[in-house]
């Protein structure tokens, strides 16, 4: 079976390095340092599954990415991964639909893949 | 006249055992010490009296003196109403009381005139003094029974006949002299109350700024543990428990590239702290300046070293336009700080294959240094907030206004130490340029 497109945008090169080496196994990780190179990746693949990004980043921060994204990809199942408090911002964010989870870094990578997937079997 | 000094103030002042320092403000304190030096004042009054009777050859001087030595024990009384701890009582007593035994006296003495009318009037401002503003009833009512008492006397005291008949010259002098004496005493009374109020409200103006600005500090240091101190730890403990696991099933190309990543992390925590450090320093003044004639173009060129590695990897292409002639008044190791943050700010935030430029150029009395990127740039929200701790807001709730973070703050503190200026003027995704003033040296 194939695996399941993930792509992970975060301006900390590390944080994308980690990503990938704890969930390559499950997930075809994709990655991106900011929301205008996501919204590239996204072109070529669009039958990624979940698009995880980061709140802080210079240029689009992570929720004007992913309003960005929505705007092409409606369905796209979306979450927040940040290492700062859930702002009203995020919450309001969270209550409209746009994004369905606002994860809390450092995230547990077996719980984060658990997450993943059970978000996938709603679909 | 130290030890009598002493004595006064031992009795003057509140008592201070049993944590009534706690108790009383310095507000209070002052008011209570005003209560018992008013005290004295009446006190020395009627000392004045008892002379000026024994002087005049008084017909009631016995009375007068009875009179007087039970008026003088209840005003001394005053002070130790408020060593007990009766600071109200002290107060009213003090400003019902003193008026009445004056007013009598005087108008046993001279009749009614103008002069005790002032008299009055200045009993009506001390209350005025000795409460705020919060229990304003207090001199309200006690001003209300000063007015009525004056009333009183405005209709009774042609039926009183004064006791001491001075010769027309004198009483007419008494009655300037009085006017005047109670003219200047109201003047000073309405000034230093004018001072007092103005001097208490451009203290609390600059107690509400200084308070806001050490609650955005702590906001701001809670933030950077929370956040920037922790999230490189988080990295160290998962890289290298991945280094730990997959040791044997990693390729050689792979583990190097987790080193370097530790490496890396560990490169910037470094930075961070050494911000971090250097900032408290700032903030609890204990960094010293000192200024010396230092060449510009070889401290860029130190700070570029630096970061060689970080430009080598992104390609980056980092360009000194500074002419080598160009000297500055400056603290080195803030020079070298405000350089090695705003060079590593400009690289972060330029692409790979990006350009940086430095440069310098001369205006009047100083060097206008330019640090210019051709990176992603800011918004306007995220320029407006970059160099003001104050409107940050709550700090751990920003999104994005501490992405350049404390390195920033500390070059705008270390640029005005040097009584200097910074700014920056950004077009996203366009590029920054971060410029700075420092003053010219005289040698260059």
């Amino acid at each position: 079976m194939e695996k399941y497109k993930i792509l992970y945008v975060d301006d900390e090169p590390t944080n994308l390095l980690l990503f990938e080496i704890n969930l390559k196994k499950k997930f075809h990780i994709l990655t991106a340092e900011s929301g205008s190179e996501g919204l590239e990746m996204l072109k070529n693949h669009s039958d990624t599954a979940v698009v995880i990004s980061d709140m802080k980043m210079p240029g689009m921060n992570g929720l004007e990415f992913i309003r960005a994204l929505k705007e092409v990809y409606p369905d796209k199942r979306c979450f927040i991964l940040t290492g700062y408090e859930v702002n009203t911002e995020m919450q309001d964010a969270l209550n409209s639909g746009l994004i369905l989870r606002c994860l809390r870094k450092p995230m547990n990578m077996n719980d984060l893949a658990s997450m993943i997937e059970k978000t996938i079997e709603e679909a | 006249m130290a030890s009598i000094k002493n004595i006064l103030s031992a009795y003057l002042d509140v008592p201070f055992s049993d944590g009534a320092l706690l108790k009383y403000g310095i507000d209070d304190r002052r008011k209570i010490r005003l209560v018992n030096y008013l005290s004295l004042v009446s006190v020395g009054n009627m000392i004045l009296y008892v002379i000026f009777y024994s002087i005049v050859d008084f017909q009631l001087f016995q009375h007068a003196i009875i009179f007087l030595t039970i008026s003088s024990l209840i005003t001394i009384g005053i002070i130790f109403l408020n060593r007990a701890g009766f600071h109200l009582g002290a107060k009213l007593v003090l400003c019902i009381l003193t008026p009445l035994i004056m007013g009598y006296i005087a108008t046993v003495a001279f009749g009614k005139g103008p002069g005790f009318q002032m008299y009055l009037f200045v009993a009506t401002l001390i209350p005025l003094f000795l409460w705020d503003w919060r229990q304003k009833w207090y001199p309200i009512i006690i001003i209300f029974c000063i007015l009525i008492l004056y009333t009183l006397i405005e209709f009774y005291s042609s039926t009183i006949t004064p006791r001491i008949i001075l010769s027309e010259q004198l009483t007419s002098f008494f009655r300037f002299s009085n006017i005047f004496i109670c003219f200047l005493a109201a003047g000073i009374a309405i000034g230093i109350y004018q001072y007092l109020y103005r001097k208490k409200e451009i203290q609390l103006i600059q107690q509400a700024e200084e308070l806001k600005i050490s609650q955005a500090h702590k906001d701001k240091v809670y933030s950077i543990i929370a956040h920037d101190i922790r999230t490189p730890f988080a990295t160290f403990a998962s890289l290298t428990e991945i280094l730990i696991n997959k040791y044997d099933t990693s390729t050689d190309e792979e583990r190097l590239k987790f080193i370097h990543s530790i490496h890396q992390t560990s490169g910037s925590l470094q930075n961070l702290l050494e911000n971090l450090l250097e900032w408290s320093r700032m903030q609890s003044g204990n960094l010293s300046i000192s200024l010396k004639a230092l060449d510009l173009k070889s401290i860029a060129i130190e700070s570029v070293d630096l970061h060689q590695e970080l430009i080598q990897q992104k390609a980056q292409d980092v360009e000194l336009k500074i002419d080598a002639s160009y000297t500055v008044l400056a603290d080195q190791h803030m020079l070298s700080t405000i350089f090695r943050n705003l060079l590593s700010n400009a690289l972060k935030y330029t692409l790979p294959e990006g350009k940086i430029t430095v440069s310098a150029r001369e205006i009047h009395d100083s060097i206008e240094v330019c640090i210019e990127d051709n990176g992603i740039g800011m918004n306007k929200r995220d320029l407006q907030s970059l160099f003001d701790i104050k409107n940050s807001e709550t700090r751990l709730e920003s999104d994005s206004s501490d992405l350049r973070g404390l390195g920033l703050l500390l070059c705008k503190d270390f640029v005005e130490a040097h009584k200097g200026n910074i700014w920056v003027e950004s077009q996203l995704n366009k590029g920054s340029s971060f410029y700075f003033t420092l003053p010219k040296s005289a040698s260059s």
